[in-house]
């Protein structure tokens, strides 16, 4: 995507249309929200790791919560639990921040500052692991967009309000004096004799 | 042995297509069993009944047959220099139980790009054939518009009046008026009164998560109530294996698989597949014989060809304002300025300009992908900031852009997925890029301070068509004008994979007009 520009672009850029594996699993790992009660499939050494990820992931910051603070990540070891890939694949990404963070840091990933864990999640967004990374993002991401209290500050924050597409909310109906010039037009389309 | 007596005919499919040409056919008096492979949609399921709606969308409810993979799903795998990842759900209303509704005409150019542009084929019908089915279609699927379009012909005043248009909607209005553009009120299959037994739209937004109110005119809630009142027999968790044909090679019904996996044979008298631009091409390629080798009407070759997806992408405006993403129909306001085949261009044919929607908060999260510190202040900068132009432009048909069968991937009962392949053409490359270029216009007339495009082939598949063409010529098409194909009496097609050419509109309006008028020359034709 060309990001934030003003001026059109001097030539399109081709659109990439990645296809991650782990999405073609992704319709059996819904999990309700009163489903996620507690982990399932990591250790609670490898749940700090993750925690630590999602806080570096979504850092709390003004009245947003953290990601770990909303249980994100439980969202995340839930969901991929219902698959057999997610769950490899999630552990493996569990394991290999935590190689990385003692191999760098001779320590936990949970207990590096933050400096130091996202330098090792930055890390993992290139090379052949990044899979692993977006995995995680939007696993994380689910788990915070979808909790009660990450909607309400949503709805604070940018005016988005969270319950409209649920209940319906009143809207401006068209105003057909804005159509006066355009009436005022003659037809434009191709006329086609015998169509 | 035949499961009861022989229905006069049988139809495959029980989407956008398959439910209007059922309803019809009842009518006129036919008796009529549809086989439809999905069941109906469980009300209590739909996303936006819930508060995570945008979770839901993802997992149960995503439009991609491969990633939702339920078992009434078939693998759909997508190749190509440009693969598009085709939006298609197996269910009573098909694919548009989260449709955006959009209810566009086809122009009588449309019907004539070859002779008038040397472009794809003529259709072997005009405008004015399908003229009186939008007519119907319209009143049905109870759409909300309004008459007087100068870009055009002239049609009945729309049965309700256009959809809510909020700020957004105004916004784009005065964009296009700076711009000194036509455009007008997007026409849309959601109700904006009460009708026929539906509530009004009260603007929940977000028209792909399904309507769990029933103002989204699928399918499902416009033509099957009434199609069974009226006799059809629907049978759900039908899944068609083959078409069969007696010993003079016409059509004679089916074998299909109930949910269990055990295996029927139905016998009808006619033979109507409705299965989808892809579905469609699927069954008649498994449904080879020996006296069919390359697959059932495919002595022209060209069954699962000519695969067309619309020149499509999307140019998002982020605005100082609110954009009220979350209310509002998925079309505002559209512009077919740009519809017709301008000399000065570098390429033929034209596209849309629709000025719609904006984005909600996990998608505009996943969109930016931002982490970190910056994750908030970038979601507070767009959310509820940005709006999206919707391009879409007229697909060149092309022989290499094809589904075909894929044995490596088998649903449930152990019939073969699908592979798309899909290239962009370069007189589709140019479109796109210059639609880019008037989206970039129209978000900075209507006050955008910046805008992103999604590039020249997001690989959308919203409209999947052109697999089945219809055609005068039985070598270069499948079907002749009436639906019929060309090789087997009995067998009629008609949905999306029957349109020669896409048009560059939103097709759901005329693959349903196209049924409507398919259900009367099958009925006819009944004396054949």
């Amino acid at each position: 995507m060309a990001f934030d520009r003003t001026e059109p672009p001097g030539e399109a850029v081709l659109a990439e249309t990645p296809e991650a594996a782990y999405s073609l699993e992704f319709g059996r790992t819904y999990v309700a929200p009163e489903e996620v009660r507690e982990f399932v499939l990591l250790s609670e050494a490898q749940q700090r790791t993750l925690a630590a990820w999602a806080e570096r992931l979504i850092p709390a910051a003004d009245s947003w919560p953290s990601a770990d603070e909303v249980d994100a990540h439980m969202y995340a070891d839930n969901s991929a639990a219902r698959s057999p890939l997610l769950r490899s694949m999630l552990l493996r990404a569990v394991e290999l921040v935590e190689r990385q963070a003692r191999a760098a840091h001779g320590h936990a990933f949970a207990e590096c500052d933050a400096g130091a864990r996202e330098q090792l999640l930055g890390a993992l967004t290139e090379g052949e692991d990044a899979v692993l990374f977006d995995l995680v993002l939007e696993l994380v991401f689910e788990g915070y967009y979808r909790d009660p209290r990450v909607l309400e500050v949503v709805e604070e924050r940018t005016g988005f309000r969270v319950k409209a597409p649920v209940e319906g909310v009143a809207l401006e109906p068209f105003d057909e004096s804005l159509l006066e010039r355009v009436k005022g037009l003659p037809p434009m389309f191709r006329e086609v004799r015998d169509a | 042995m035949p499961d009861r007596a022989d229905p006069d005919v049988l139809v495959i499919g029980a989407g956008a297509a398959g439910a209007a040409l059922s309803w019809r056919l009842a009518t006129k008096g036919a008796s009529v069993l549809c086989l439809e492979e999905g069941d109906w949609v469980d009300r209590d399921s739909i996303p936006k009944g819930h508060l995570d709606w945008e979770v839901r969308g993802r997992h149960y409810w995503n439009p991609a047959p491969s990633i939702r993979d339920r078992d009434v799903d078939y693998a759909v795998t997508n190749a190509g220099e440009n693969p598009v990842d085709p939006f298609m759900y197996s269910a009573v209303g098909g694919s548009t139980i989260g449709f955006g509704a959009q209810y566009w005409r086809l122009q009588p150019s449309d019907f004539r790009t070859r002779t008038l542009d040397e472009f794809g084929v003529d259709w072997p019908i005009a405008y004015d054939d399908l003229a009186p089915y939008y007519d119907i279609n319209e009143r049905e699927s109870g759409v909300s518009g309004l008459a007087g379009d100068p870009t055009g012909p002239e049609r009945p005043q729309p049965a309700l009046p256009p959809n809510a248009m909020g700020a957004t909607g105004r916004r784009w209005a005065q964009g296009f008026e700076r711009l000194g553009w036509y455009w007008w009120p997007q026409d849309s299959a959601i109700v904006s009164r009460d009708y026929r037994g539906r509530p009004a739209c009260i603007n929940r937004s977000q028209c792909a998560f399904g309507c769990p109110q029933k103002s989204l005119s699928s399918a499902d809630v416009t033509y099957w109530p009434p199609a069974l009142e009226a006799g059809v027999e629907l049978r759900v968790r039908a899944r068609v294996r083959r078409i069969v044909l007696d010993r003079r090679g016409r059509a004679a019904g089916v074998e299909y698989y109930d949910a269990e996996g055990r295996l029927h044979e139905q016998r009808a008298a006619r033979v109507v597949l409705c299965a989808g631009g892809i579905g469609a091409p699927r069954l008649l390629l498994m449904s080879a014989t020996e006296g069919h080798p390359d697959g059932l009407a495919n002595s022209s070759g060209q069954v699962g060809r000519n695969f067309m997806v619309h020149a499509q992408t999307l140019v998002a405006g982020r605005f100082p304002d609110s954009t009220e993403a979350y209310a509002g129909t998925v079309g505002a306001m559209s512009s077919r300025q740009f519809y017709e085949t301008d000399p000065d261009n570098d390429f033929v044919r034209g596209f849309i300009v629709a000025g719609n929607r904006g984005y909600s908060p996990l998608l505009t999260a996943l969109q930016f992908r931002e982490w970190g510190d910056a994750h908030h202040e970038k979601l507070e900068h767009h959310l509820d900031h940005d709006a999206t132009v919707y391009l879409c432009g007229d697909d060149e048909p092309e022989e290499h852009n094809r589904v075909e069968l894929d044995h490596g991937r088998l649903d449930e009962f152990g019939l073969p997925g699908v592979t798309t392949s899909y290239t962009l053409s370069e007189n589709s490359r140019r479109m796109v890029e210059a639609a880019i270029v008037r989206g970039t216009e129209l978000c900075m007339a209507a006050g955008a301070e910046s805008v992103r495009d999604f590039g020249v082939a997001p690989g959308f598949g919203w409209h999947l068509l052109g697999t089945a063409r219809m055609g005068s010529d039985p070598g270069a098409s499948v079907i002749d004008a009436d639906h019929r194909a060309h090789d087997v009496p009995g067998l009629y097609v008609a949905d999306g994979s029957s349109m020669p050419t896409g048009g560059a509109v939103n097709p759901a309006n005329t693959i349903q007009a196209m049924a409507l008028r398919a259900a009367d020359r099958v009925w006819d034709g009944r004396d054949d």
